[in-house]
């Protein structure tokens, strides 16, 4: 899933792994999900949208618009 | 996997996990020797006693699987579990492909006859390490 992780981490000038401390994962966790190849659950996609302060589809993007089941 | 970030939780995890599986393999080098004879001692030659000395190893092997189930169940960081879990399943997947062979070649081409099948442990274990790195690359 295409996400704004990259750069809402490069707006607050973090690491991956300083972001991963904050999100208590590994720093391969938060590169898997930066590059697209890994979708984290629910519960951390959560946590990820209220550490930089936004909603999910802020940060993350399913390819499809809303109200649209793909 | 290393990390320079590991939490306590995921300390503890990784911990309980190689302990137990450090002491089980421990137990099973040691009930394979007694039953070998290495440790000297007279084992029994038939009956129950040959029976349950002969599958006493199979109990540490257990402890194992249980142990690994337990880890996959409880390994805090959900990426590194994804990542374990695909990796077990290549394993699985390897052995059942490897012992099919064998047992066609040892049935039809009479290779291998005499080995047995209470190797299938240690070559999924193998499978496993070969397949790590792999299933980790595809991530990069």
């Amino acid at each position: 899933m295409k996400n704004r992780l990259k750069l809402l981490r490069a707006e607050r000038d973090w690491s991956q792994e300083e972001l991963a401390k904050h999100l208590g994962v590994s720093r391969q966790s938060v590169n898997a999900i930066e590059v697209g190849k890994f979708d984290p659950s629910l519960p951390l996609a959560f946590k990820i949208a209220r550490l930089f302060g936004a909603s999910i589809e802020v940060v993350f993007d399913p390819g499809y618009p809303p109200g649209s089941a793909r | 996997m290393k990390d320079s970030l590991v939490t306590p939780e995921m300390r503890q995890v990784r911990w309980r996990y190689r302990w137990t599986v450090i002491v089980a393999m421990s137990a099973y080098v040691l009930i394979v020797a007694a039953i070998s004879g290495w440790l000297g001692g007279d084992p029994p030659k038939s009956g129950w006693g040959l029976y349950l000395m002969a599958i006493a190893p199979t109990l540490p092997i257990a402890v194992v699987a249980y142990a690994m189930a337990r880890y996959l169940a409880t390994e805090p960081d959900e990426f590194f579990r994804m990542v374990q879990v695909q990796t077990s399943g290549a394993a699985t997947g390897l052995t059942m492909i490897a012992c099919t062979a064998w047992g066609f070649l040892a049935v039809y081409a009479h290779v291998w006859e005499h080995h047995v099948i209470m190797l299938v442990f240690p070559m999924y274990w193998l499978f496993f390490g070969l397949a790590a790195p792999f299933v980790l690359w595809r991530y990069r």
